[in-house]
């Protein structure tokens, strides 16, 4: 007989560059100035890969990745037959419109717009510390559903059995979006999407010791 | 010759009735499949009083002083009758007036301009809007789990003594949901059990000409958005649909609101500007932009009547003065 392999992991890390970071601490910004970043909180979606375009995802295999819950950061992945298992950032359409959740998807998590119906997929909110002393926050609730500003997008298809290990270097998505957008995009649209695009691209894969 | 006036007599009374009964027969009346999914909330008469209690209880405010209640009046078809432009905590004045509530079940999105599209997440708006009740979800939760008797109900209705947001919304929605019109003249004859006078008669065949495209039967409503020639209240600058799609075909488009118990939802549009029918239908016949031309609707002074006449066969004094839909008693006992 066979034996039963350990469920697979996917943890979460925060970096900046090379460094991994804290929430609520001052780091630099290459050429720009200081940051310090109050929240990171997004939802990834974890389900076997070949399912994924054939039934709608479960409440359960939804999580709410916030860096200021350490709980939050691992989670179970699935492979199912196929043995590979996908991430996705953000929620899906018809889960969208599908009404009310519980657990990670609750509305209690802050992640659910109450002026409009939808999930926030994620939040990035913190401050900027430019050298000239300016300070200016950010904040970047990304969401919506509607076509073509979906924030849903594909994170990592994995096809090990074993726990890895996804960063997240925030670097690149911080530097373009502090310079190139405003200072609070709130709401679903153009500005919304090419962040959570950009934040979706942000993450590397690192097999985990 | 006694024959032959009986005769005559007999034959204008069938074509009388004829004409009348005619009225009655042509009414397309079938009700669409409902769309909220009620296998997944299934009504039940504890949740739908609990839902009752919540909707009436001001302490869903930041404030403690307003309700759903304060902007959904039973009495005017659970709509906002006071003003023009609703209000909540500390007086602070919105930029809509509250539309009435009924038939939610069939309703594919809500709000003047669909930004929810689910009754489970409906409340959630109003609740947390600051200029509306300005609580938080986690507050009101808190609220009423620390009452006693609320903790009783909550158990009754859901198992579970501590209310969460599940439990909380879905019993919302479950009261919201049993707030049904379909008693109204117009009813009644559409199921044959009355007939329209001829006045009523001659509004109908109006209101069929000009106005059911978008007010469609049964529900007086087709839920799309659209604009009628309203010019924006500069006050307000309200873009209306164009806020939740961003397509600037949206611009300034509201959704088509029902026409049923209107006698009683005044005042009218989504801003409330018009006070009663009679303003309505005179901007209908002067600057609307509603006619396949985009022209306004052309009605004679006679013509405005009868159609009014056939609006009041919408109203249903069996869903305004339902008891089971009024202020429950029941919340002058739950402890402060």
């Amino acid at each position: 007989m066979g034996f039963l392999a350990a469920q697979p992991m996917a943890a979460f890390q925060l970096k900046l560059g090379d460094s991994s970071i804290q929430l609520n601490q001052r780091y630099a910004l290459a050429g720009i100035g200081e940051v310090q970043i109050k929240t990171v909180k997004f939802y990834v979606s974890v389900m076997p890969h070949t399912e994924r375009a054939m039934r709608p995802i479960s409440a359960e295999e939804y999580h709410l990745i916030d860096f200021a819950h350490p709980s939050s950061l691992v989670i179970p992945v699935e492979v199912g037959g196929s043995n590979a298992t996908s991430i996705w950032i953000g929620v899906d359409s018809v889960t969208q419109v599908s009404g009310l959740f519980m657990g990670d998807l609750d509305p209690l998590k802050g992640m659910y717009w109450t002026w409009q119906s939808g999930y926030i997929s994620l939040k990035v909110e913190g401050e900027l510390f430019k050298p000239n002393g300016d300070a200016t926050s950010f904040e970047y609730h990304l969401g919506g559903y509607r076509m073509p500003h979906s924030i849903y997008f594909p994170l990592h298809t994995n096809s090990s059995f074993k726990t890895f290990q996804l960063i997240l270097n925030i670097e690149p998505f911080l530097k373009q979006a502090v310079t190139q957008f405003p200072a609070k995009v709130v709401s679903p649209g153009k500005d919304a999407y090419l962040l959570g695009e950009l934040f979706a691209q942000s993450f590397y894969l690192l097999p985990h010791e | 010759m006694n024959r032959k006036v009986l005769f005559v007599c007999l034959l204008f009374t069938l074509v009388s009735l004829g004409f009348t009964f005619t009225v009655g027969s042509s009414i397309h009346y079938i009700w669409p499949k409902k769309l909220y999914e009620v296998e997944l909330n299934a009504l039940s008469k504890k949740k739908i009083a609990l839902g009752r209690l919540l909707f009436y209880d001001t302490r869903l405010s930041a404030n403690n002083t307003i309700s759903c209640a304060s902007c959904h009046s039973p009495f005017n078809a659970f709509a906002h009758a006071d003003h023009a432009l609703s209000h909540g905590i500390y007086d602070s004045i919105g930029k809509r007036n509250a539309p009435s509530l009924m038939n939610l079940a069939w309703q594919p999105n809500f709000m003047w301009d669909g930004a929810i599209h689910h009754i489970d997440f409906q409340a959630l708006a109003p609740l947390t809007h600051p200029g509306e009740m300005g609580e938080s979800l986690e507050n009101v939760l808190k609220k009423l789990n620390g009452i006693q008797k609320y903790r009783t109900l909550f158990f009754e209705a859901w198992n579970d003594s501590n209310a969460n947001s599940s439990s909380l919304l879905k019993s919302l929605s479950q009261f919201m949901l049993s707030l049904e019109s379909k008693q109204s003249k117009y009813d009644s004859v559409a199921r044959k059990e009355a007939v329209f006078t001829p006045q009523e008669e001659r509004g109908y065949n109006l209101f069929k000409k000009h106005c059911n495209s978008c007010h469609q039967e049964p529900l007086f409503t087709n839920y799309s958005f659209q604009t009628n020639g309203l010019r924006p209240n500069k006050n307000i600058n309200d873009i209306g649909r164009y806020t939740i799609t961003h397509q600037v075909a949206d611009s300034f488009k509201f959704k088509v609101p029902t026409l049923r118990n209107i006698e009683y939802s005044f005042p009218y549009m989504h801003d409330g500007r018009y006070t009663n029918l009679t303003e309505v239908l005179q901007f209908y016949a002067k600057h609307a932009t509603v006619a396949k031309n985009g022209a306004a609707v052309p009605l004679s002074a006679e013509q405005k009547i009868d159609l009014q006449v056939f609006l009041l066969t919408l109203s249903d004094p069996h869903f305004i003065f339902n008891p089971a839909h009024g202020y429950p008693m029941e919340l002058l006992t739950i402890e402060k």
